[in-house]
């Protein structure tokens, strides 16, 4: 199975599936607005810490791989962007490390050292944040939650109606791509390339047949321009509001108290030399 | 209903549905059989003619259409086609709550209908997770949940494997029994052979047989014409009847049928019903039938109720119970019959048929 | 003796982590150009048994053995084993690479890297073979579910495979093309192709395959003759299935004595005569093989055939059949019908191809060795 029906099943299996989509995402955009203003490192490992917390919990505590992946991947992209912004400081400041590094100038200071681990920590707490939501929460019930915050309903079937085929144009052409082989499709790769333009217009052709019978098996339905929800998510209650605005204040009067508490530059200096 | 349509594919149509009946629409691919189902739930207006339900034209408005689809419902051949929602229990939900039935209601529904293809297991489940056939279950239940009046069911066993076909042969066979008029498109001529009442022949759009089987399938031309074959059970009866001297009539629709004209004449057996009552206890009457019979008894059963009550009891025939009990009854062996209350009209028409051929069967009530 | 093409030893595979086995401990052996059919429920493992087989998927464990060597799974060697063993998918819409369909049909070709001319007889031999050469230049888009089920068959002829595995070949068919893609199936056989099929028909795998394999939960349980299997209710109904009706009504009559168990009846006729089991003398069974082109109506005058019920089997035969214009009566089931014909003591006349005279008499064979009826046999050459 593809990623996508993977992420599927996993929000489909996830604890957290019968919370409020509304209030979930409420919940983690709050989150992440708190970390990016924030200066304070204790705050952002706060929040991903957070992240990582409900991460685990909606997946029964047994994170599957292609998360751990996804998370994984995310940090290396972020170490690579936080060790740029580390090493270009101002250059007037004085340098912790200064010299060339491959093709790089490096005039690494304390003010970017500092900042590089705040930026590092604040897109992981992001990330984290972000795939807990994703985790467990359907697009159909995202679909439901935007359709309740007067998202135009047009764009909403859409959605709903589009990540239901595209399910199935990927099982088709997944299909398509096993019948080439069967037909030697790979053989050399010009062939290759012919055979994935061909697997493309059978699934392009496909949808073209699949969105005309739609249309009248919809009306056979009764379909009558939305698509109604059996089984509710929950709305976003006073709950949640509160739950968030509480953590959202306290992690701000955290950040501007516990600004610089944590000493990045202190805690590697023993270690590098500085 | 009454249905002078005239769309491109189909041309002068008319057709007339009795209500109750079970009508199997036969025709080659391509024939126009989906098309004309489109037309019967107004999807398709016709461009010339009218489509009449209980007598009174289909009104084309959103308010006529919901009133019609809240009678008739359809399911389609392919089940991709027409599942819309994401979870097995919306996309049973989706016609109920489109055509603005009441939630409580639709809980009820929505229970039922999976209860009755037996997918309750499944209901919380992503549709992209089941396999083929499962879909094809959930398809039915969507359409059983609106509690329609008329069923379409187009390719209903289409890719179904046999007992899975028999399944859906025998909820058809209890909707009819409750009242519904249930239309079946087929390819499969021995399976519309043995359930029709009365079969419709499409060829190129037009509707070129009305009538009971036998008739059509006397007509080798036009059969051969229409792309189709005779069911086996009917060719089968011809020949024998020819080279053993006898009249083809009375015809047999299926084994036990044919068995009781061609076999021995012996003395045909009994059969112990067992009709179950659902919430009713089934160990016990199945203990005391099965006593009575004797232990060289087969035990039959048929219908999803009395399958779903079962709990390790000894059982021979799970699926076409019916057919085989009667079978063992025809060649002078007791049986145990357990089948859902319902279909006590399906078990007395077939022990009077049987009789019609010579063999009489005599039913036997269990306590 | 037994000489397998295929085989699977001990094949494990699963398309998930933390997911059951797809096919548990898959032992089976296919026997070269021996008709054979996979038998199981919705789901029982058929299809990705198909593409372990055609090595679209690598077992997790277990080996899949072609002609007897280990696949070795390097592409060189997939390669020439998917040149030799070909796949027809259920669906055509899976199969349809090109907007029109020779160019569909040359895909397979091509990509063997044949000669350009090499190809273009290929595909004129396949699409003459399913029927479908005047629609060489329409676009696949614009054909019916069943045509599209000719051309993909089509595509997979045109490689000349020596192994054709087909997915439930006759699934979504009207009964007239289901018949006559089964008449391919026996055509391939006969023309020493080893043709595997999958298929929930019960009653059309029982008249065709010699050996089947039955299929359960990912388990291969049952591999052999039909017989043996469908006497046994339990396994039968665990396995999804139901026993086909010829041997049900065989096994009801000959329970009471009515008829003999054995030989089993495995067609319509075959049970018909065992039942009629007619005194009355039968018919002569006119066997005439024809080539392309042949003049049916001339052999029919010639031969004062012109009273007879006559049948075709076969390609060349429809051919010749489509050519000369002739009136047959019996243009699908041929055999079928032309000894049910026999059985009531009228002759019959049957045209077929040279290679298909064997299929042709299986019917009227069986019954004279049963003694259910005495049916001459005239066999032209």
């Amino acid at each position: 199975m593809s990623e996508q029906a993977q992420m599927d099943a996993i929000a489909y299996s996830s604890k957290m599936l019968d919370w409020s989509p509304l209030g979930k995402l409420f919940f983690v955009i709050c989150l992440l607005i708190v970390g990016l203003l924030t200066d304070s490192i204790l705050v952002t490992l706060i929040t991903f810490t957070i992240g990582l917390i409900l991460m685990g919990y909606s997946t029964h505590f047994r994170v599957p791989l292609i998360l751990t992946l996804a998370i994984g991947e995310a940090i290396l992209i972020m170490i690579l962007g936080s060790g740029m912004i580390s090493i270009m400081g101002d250059a007037n400041q004085p340098a912790l490390w200064d010299g060339k590094f491959l093709w790089f100038t490096v005039h690494m200071t304390d003010a970017s050292f500092q900042k590089a681990w705040v930026i590092f920590f604040r897109a992981i707490a992001g990330v984290t944040l972000m795939l807990s939501f994703a985790c467990s929460t359907p697009i159909p019930h995202l679909a439901h939650a935007l359709r309740s915050i007067k998202c135009p309903p047009e764009i909403c079937e859409l959605i709903v109606l589009i990540y239901r085929y595209a399910f199935l144009l990927l099982e088709r052409f997944l299909i398509m791509l096993d019948a080439a082989q069967c037909r030697l499709g790979y053989n050399g790769a010009m062939t290759a390339v012919k055979s994935y333009a061909g697997a493309m217009t059978g699934t392009f052709i496909f949808s073209l047949e699949l969105a005309e019978k739609s249309e009248a098996s919809l009306a056979c339905r009764n379909y009558r321009g939305y698509f109604p929800i059996y089984r509710m998510p929950q709305k976003m209650g006073v709950k949640w509001f509160a739950i968030t605005i509480i953590l959202v204040v306290a992690l701000f009067l955290i950040g501007r108290e516990t600004a610089g508490w944590i000493d990045m530059t202190a805690i590697f200096a023993p270690y590098m030399g500085w | 209903m009454h249905h002078p349509g005239l769309p491109k594919v189909l041309d002068g149509f008319d057709l007339e549905v009795e209500e109750g009946s079970r009508v199997g629409i036969l025709g080659a691919n391509g024939a126009g059989k989906t098309t004309l189902f489109y037309t019967l739930t107004g999807v398709y207006k016709p461009q010339e003619g009218e489509v009449l339900f209980r007598g009174q034209p289909i009104q084309y408005t959103a308010d006529g259409l919901t009133e019609v689809r809240s009678k008739v419902s359809v399911v389609l051949q392919n089940p991709d086609e027409q599942m819309f929602c994401t979870l097995v229990e919306e996309d049973v939900a989706f016609s109920p709550l489109n055509i603005g039935m009441d939630r409580d209601e639709v809980e009820v529904r929505i229970d039922k209908a999976l209860r009755d293809v037996r997918m309750s297991e499944y209901r919380k489940r992503p549709l992209q997770q089941l396999s083929g056939g499962q879909r094809k279950r959930v398809a039915i239940a969507g359409a059983l949940a609106v509690d329609p009046e008329v069923m379409i069911m187009d390719e209903p066993t289409a890719g179904l494997d046999p007992q899975s076909s028999m399944e859906v042969m025998e909820l058809a066979e209890k909707l009819h029994l409750r009242g519904v008029t249930v239309l079946i498109s087929t390819h499969d001529i021995d399976l519309a052979y043995g359930w029709a009442d009365r079969i419709n022949v499409l060829r190129n759009g037009r509707k070129v047989y009305s009538g009971n089987s036998e008739d059509f399938y006397s007509d080798p031309e036009n059969v051969h014409l229409c792309g189709l074959l005779p069911p086996s059970t009917f060719n089968m009866n011809r020949e024998v009847s020819s080279m053993r001297g006898l009249s083809p009539a009375p015809y047999p629709h299926n084994s036990c049928e044919f068995l009781a004209k061609f076999g021995d004449k012996c003395n045909a057996g009994r059969i112990f019903c067992v009709p179950y009552k659902e919430g009713t206890g089934l160990s016990e009457r199945h203990a005391e039938a099965a006593r009575e019979a004797g232990p060289e008894a087969k035990i039959g059963v048929y219908g999803p109720d009395s399958r779903n009550a079962l709990n390790g009891e000894r059982i021979d025939f799970y699926f076409n119970g019916i057919d085989s009990c009667f079978s063992e009854a025809v060649l002078g062996r007791d049986s145990v019959l357990i089948y859902d209350e319902i279909f006590d009209t399906t078990v007395r028409e077939q022990a009077e048929a049987l009789r019609t051929l010579g063999a009489d069967v005599r039913l036997e009530a269990v306590r | 003796m037994s000489d397998p093409v295929l085989q699977t030893q001990n094949v494990k595979f699963k398309y998930e982590r933390n997911t059951p086995d797809v096919l548990d401990d898959v032992t089976m052996s296919i026997e070269r150009n021996v008709k054979t059919a996979i038998l199981g429920a919705n789901g029982a493992g058929k299809s990705t048994l198909f593409s372990i087989l055609n090595a679209l998927r690598k077992p997790d464990s277990g080996e899949v053995l072609y002609n007897g060597s280990p696949l070795s799974y390097r592409k060189k060697n997939i390669n020439r084993m998917r040149s030799e063993v070909s796949i027809l998918f259920q669906n055509p819409n899976d199969m349809l690479f090109r907007p029109i369909v020779e160019q569909d049909v040359a895909y397979g070709p091509e990509n063997m890297k044949l000669p350009k001319d090499e190809v273009q007889k290929r595909v004129d031999d396949a699409l003459f073979a399913v029927g479908m050469s005047e629609f060489r230049k329409s676009p696949t888009m614009k054909l019916s579910y069943g045509q599209r089920k000719r051309i993909t068959l089509a595509g997979v002829l045109a490689m000349k495979p020596k192994v054709l595995i087909m997915d439930e070949p006759t699934a979504g068919l009207d009964p007239q093309m289901a018949c006559e893609v089964m008449e391919i199936a026996e055509q391939l056989y006969r023309s020493g192709v080893t043709v595997i099929m999958s298929s929930h028909d019960t009653d059309l795998t029982y008249s065709w395959a010699d050996e089947i394999h039955v299929m359960r939960h990912g388990k291969c349980v049952y591999s052999g003759p039909a017989e043996p299997f469908y006497s046994d209710k339990v396994e039968v109904y665990l396995s999804g299935l139901m026993p086909p009706m010829a041997f049900v009504m065989n096994e009801g009559l000959s329970s009471c004595g009515t008829v003999e168990r054995e030989p089993f009846p495995r067609t319509q006729c075959q049970m018909s005569a065992k039942i009629g089991n007619s005194k009355a003398s039968a018919g002569t069974l006119h066997i005439i093989p024809v080539e392309d082109g042949s003049d049916i109506n001339a052999l029919i005058d010639d031969n004062g055939f012109g009273d007879m019920t006559t049948g075709i089997y076969g390609m060349s035969a429809r051919r010749a059949q489509d050519s000369s214009k002739a009136r047959i009566d019996f243009v699908y089931n041929g055999p079928e019908n032309c000894t049910l014909k026999c059985l009531s003591g009228s002759d019959a006349v049957l045209f077929c191809d040279p290679v298909m005279v064997e299929s042709a008499r299986a019917s009227a064979d069986y019954i004279n060795k049963g003694g259910f009826a005495d049916i001459s046999l005239d066999i032209r050459n």
